[in-house]
């Protein structure tokens, strides 16, 4: 997966528009960073990279950059 | 030990019981947000939800389940030999809640009673408890009662949280006897996890009789770390039934429908994803009653059987999933006719009213 694909799968997990997101977004700064953003971020984990990553470990990103990093 | 096929043994009959009491999601908009009543409906699926009257408990349902049942199969209290309540709210401390539906249900003195805490995962531990009596030459038929009532009070914002919203109160109800089919159940537990879903006792370091004399009741919160049971759930139950299917060398097309407890819809869309489920094989009641706890999969059955056209014998593969952790398979074939309607009720048993125990206990003296 292309780093703009692992971005626009982030805007599909926090159901935002294509090309909201660029790398340096401050996570903590978007509404749609949520509860729910942090368990469907968890499920994408698994369906696309079967990976587990705990919710803790999310809630420590601060960048998308943090974000997509874990998506391999 | 991966699994356990209880060969000749069945479930005779299903009844489910909720409170006479329906509260649609719209009511918390009072409570809540617009906007956060809208995302709760979106990933948790739940329209509508029933809750207990005040006075009415977990028991209360499940006796008027296990009564209809019992009529159903033409059953008295000398047919039964077995009673096991699986619930987390219980009528009292000690004893088991399952004596005083013992006394209901007029029950005989020729039976094993008591209860079993666990929750959401309730079924699979308790098909496979009492089929292994069963298989034993214990007894020969057992009723099988699971089922939470919380006891909300939503007519204040006082103690709301977004679990009010997500549970609803039921119980379920099932006779397991000696009989011509056969019954496998797979059971996992994790320890590791108990911290996940925990209530801590009213004290202050949280364990139960520590303090008794001190009690903190701001300690007696519900907790649950979401995202854990959520991760937990998404990889150990197809997990589970991907071993399920190898052991047994079965597929899904070996079942008519496949019922999971309704945790909540993200988890039920992510399982049903993973494993590759037509739609129409897995039902769901989650929208119209919540997350019914341990009584989710029965009730799920009961709401399906009321509302398609089922086969007159229907091959069930169910999970279930939830604190301890714990999570589980049971498999079962039922006839259509002894799925029962859900039954909706407000009845209560004053009786085990405190006032009318200490009357009783003052008349003693």
């Amino acid at each position: 997966m292309s780093e703009q694909e692992k971005i626009a799968l982030l805007e599909e997990i926090m159901d935002l528009d294509e090309g909201t997101l660029s790398l340096d977004s401050i996570l903590e700064d978007i509404d749609e960073w949520d509860s729910v953003a942090i368990l469907s971020f968890i499920a994408a984990m698994d369906e696309h990279f079967e990976k587990t990553i705990k919710g803790s470990e999310i809630k420590a990103f601060v960048t998308v950059q943090d974000a997509i990093a874990v998506m391999e | 030990m991966p699994s356990t096929i209880f060969e000749n043994v069945k479930i005779s009959g299903i009844a489910c019981a909720v409170p006479d009491n329906l509260v649609d999601t719209q009511y918390f908009s009072k409570y809540f947000d617009q906007k956060e009543i809208d995302q709760f409906i979106k990933t948790s699926g739940i329209k509508s939800r029933c809750y207990s009257i005040k006075e009415q408990t977990a028991s209360d349902l499940c006796y008027v389940a296990a009564k209809k049942l019992m009529e159903h199969k033409n059953y008295t209290g000398e047919d039964i030999d077995a009673l096991i309540l699986m619930t987390q709210t219980p009528d009292y401390i000690i004893p088991a809640t399952s004596y005083v539906l013992h006394k209901r249900l007029n029950l005989k003195h020729d039976c094993i009673v008591y209860d079993i805490n666990l929750g959401c995962s309730s079924l699979p531990t308790g098909i496979c408890t009492i089929a292994s009596m069963i298989k034993s030459g214990a007894i020969k038929r057992a009723l099988l009662l699971i089922g939470d009532a919380h006891n909300h009070n939503i007519s204040s914002n006082a103690s709301l949280t977004h679990d009010t919203m997500l549970t609803g109160d039921a119980c379920s109800a099932c006779i397991i006897e000696e009989g011509d089919s056969n019954i496998i159940t797979s059971i996992k537990s994790d320890g590791n996890g108990y911290d996940a879903i925990i209530t801590p006792g009213p004290t202050e370091n949280g364990r139960f009789y520590f303090d008794a004399d001190n009690l903190d009741t701001n300690q007696y919160r519900h907790y649950m770390d979401g995202s854990d049971v959520f991760l937990f759930t998404i990889t150990k139950v197809p997990k589970l039934f991907n071993d399920f299917y190898k052991e047994h060398r079965c597929s899904p097309d070996n079942y008519d429908y496949f019922v999971f407890h309704q945790a909540n819809k993200m988890i039920l869309d992510h399982i049903e994803k993973k494993l590759k489920l037509p739609k129409e094989k897995v039902p769901r009641s989650i929208e119209r009653y919540g997350n019914t706890d341990g009584a989710s999969v029965l009730m799920t059955i009961a709401d399906l059987c009321e509302r398609e056209n089922v086969p007159n014998r229907i091959k069930f593969i169910t999970s279930a999933f939830g604190i301890g952790l714990n999570w589980g398979i049971a498999t079962f074939e039922i006839d259509k006719n002894d799925i029962l309607p859900i039954i909706h009720t407000n009845e209560y048993f004053e009786e085990g009213f405190l006032e009318h125990i200490h009357q009783k206990q003052n008349e003693g003296k």
